[in-house]
């Protein structure tokens, strides 16, 4: 398991929109254009393929960026509460 | 994959000639040849595969590649190492690696909520309004605590995803969706045959009792350090006497009878644990339905552990209704039960005592029902969360997690042998 920023510039409205939808089927929308995911090795390679199929490899970019386990401890979050999913229990 | 590229040969009359395996770890893409000598061991390899499947079952790894199971996704499944202890190869097991499935729970308790699918995702909504969205990757198990209406499109997106969900109601699991149930009948066989030779089940039915005696032991000591309660004392060296009577029982009969009176004696060091006044009053164990508040606490601990003891017993692919040492009744997961014994006090009495010494738990927090007690909607979101985090405690430095997967394996293995 391991957690994701996910960050994406799409040239084309249509494919910005199916991007963020499939995003959304991983992780947590954190802001505009960025994704925070939890990710079993088997969801980043489907996540992978998804989304090269959406994307247009000339015009598009997205990014992954792996948070070490190291690394969580430096995060800082001003603002806005958010709550990630992925990681824990979800109590309803 | 030369398998794969003998499958496009076929179907497309094209020679495929080679393929390319993609490694996510490293990031690497490695070109493989599909020259004569790896045809000829892909066919060979397809031989043996359709023998074991002609075969019924496979059989148990004779040596354990090493290399080749670290990481390997079906690693928790195979158990490698436990494998190799049980036919005696290899030292104790000193892993186990935490599986996929990390036990990340949806827990539902709100009356009249809807849960459905849209898209790679769970939508959950009361009273017409949408008041969760959750990803179906962020989710390895569905517990609805109350009656909520759920969406044909929710069951079969779990389902394929092979996400347990459970049911259940007034404090007790009353159903469960199992995806894949028990698939391997050979094995459930086995069970059954182990279970019907006395000598054996009873074996086991020993150090079940002796277990659950020793943790109740352990619990109370701990409890204790302290609180240096003499009574306390007088109980932990009594139920020692008790663990080590259990040990030479001769019969089930009797290590009922030294599990009743462990019980008793375990559960009047309990009350004396528990911080007084505050209307957490308790003098002993008393259920369907419980009658006092760390009573009812008891129960729902116990439904949630069982809830726990059957996905573990299923995912091990055994049979939960058929048990050692808890005899067959209509309805009852006996193998549950009997997994479940050692982790009463370590698990479920830990997390209630836990909820009533912190004020989590507050008396308010329960109401009556029929001629009993239950825990109110927002008190039970709290006493799940509470379990959970005892969970995810265990599941750090292994416990839980690991235990009942051992447990189970250990089980299902001596089934294999016990053959």
């Amino acid at each position: 398991m391991e957690h994701y920023v996910v960050t994406y510039d799409i040239a084309d409205d249509k494919r910005r929109m199916k991007v963020f939808k499939t995003l959304k089927d991983y992780g947590t929308h954190v802001q505009e254009s960025v994704f925070e995911v939890m990710l079993t090795m088997e969801d980043y390679v489907e996540l992978r393929h998804k989304l090269l199929r959406r994307i247009h490899r000339d015009e598009d970019s997205v990014i992954f960026y792996r948070q070490c386990l190291a690394c969580e401890n430096d995060v800082e979050r001003l603002g806005r509460k958010l709550e990630l999913l992925g990681i824990g229990d979800i109590v309803l | 994959m030369c398998l794969q590229g003998l499958l496009l040969e076929e179907a497309t009359g094209q020679e495929v000639g080679y393929g390319y395996v993609y490694y996510v770890a490293s990031a690497e893409r490695r070109q493989v040849l599909f020259d004569e000598s790896l045809r000829e061991t892909a066919l060979q390899a397809l031989a043996a595969a359709r023998a074991i499947r002609e075969a019924g079952e496979p059989p148990p790894l004779s040596s354990v590649p090493e290399a080749k199971c670290k990481g390997c996704a079906l690693a928790e499944r195979c158990m490698p190492e436990e494998s190799a202890f049980l036919t005696g190869a290899q030292a104790a097991p000193r892993r186990p690696t935490p599986g996929s499935n990390l036990g990340r729970t949806l827990y539902l308790d709100i009356p009249g909520a809807a849960l459905r699918k849209r898209q790679g995702r769970l939508i959950i909504e009361a009273d017409g309004q949408m008041i969760k969205d959750v990803p179906l990757s962020a989710v390895d198990q569905v517990v609805i605590g109350q009656a909520a209406s759920l969406s044909s499109a929710a069951l079969s997106a779990l389902s394929d995803l092979g996400i347990p969900l459970y049911l259940m109601e007034h404090g007790r699991v009353r159903s469960w969706l199992q995806p894949n149930w028990n698939k391997n009948v050979p094995l459930r066989r086995a069970q059954f045959r182990f279970v019907e030779l006395e000598s054996q089940s009873l074996a086991v039915a020993r150090e079940i009792v002796r277990g659950k005696i020793l943790n109740q032991r352990t619990f109370l000591q701990r409890g204790n350090r302290e609180r240096k309660i003499d009574l306390i004392q007088s109980v932990v060296e009594r139920l020692e006497g008790l663990a080590a009577a259990a040990k030479e029982a001769e019969e089930k009969e009797s290590l009922r009878g030294l599990e009743g009176l462990a019980g008793r004696l375990y559960f009047s060091g309990f009350a004396k644990l528990l911080r007084q006044g505050e209307g957490f009053d308790f003098s002993s164990r008393n259920r369907r339905p419980p009658r006092d508040p760390v009573n009812a606490l008891l129960s729902y601990a116990y439904s949630l552990l069982t809830k726990d003891c059957i996905n573990v017993i299923i995912r091990a692919g055994l049979d939960p209704y058929l048990g050692l040492y808890h005899c067959e009744r209509n309805g009852r997961p006996a193998l549950a039960l009997d997994l479940m014994e050692e982790f009463r006090a370590i698990v479920a009495d830990s997390v209630v005592l836990n909820v009533v010494n912190r004020g989590i738990i507050k008396e308010s927090d329960f109401e009556p029902v029929f001629d009993g007690i239950q825990l109110k909607d927002g008190g039970r979101k709290r006493f799940f969360g509470a379990y959970q985090t005892r969970i995810r405690e265990e599941a750090v430095h292994p416990v839980l997690g690991i235990v009942p997967t051992t447990c189970g394996s250990w089980r299902s293995r001596r089934a294999i042998w016990g053959r």
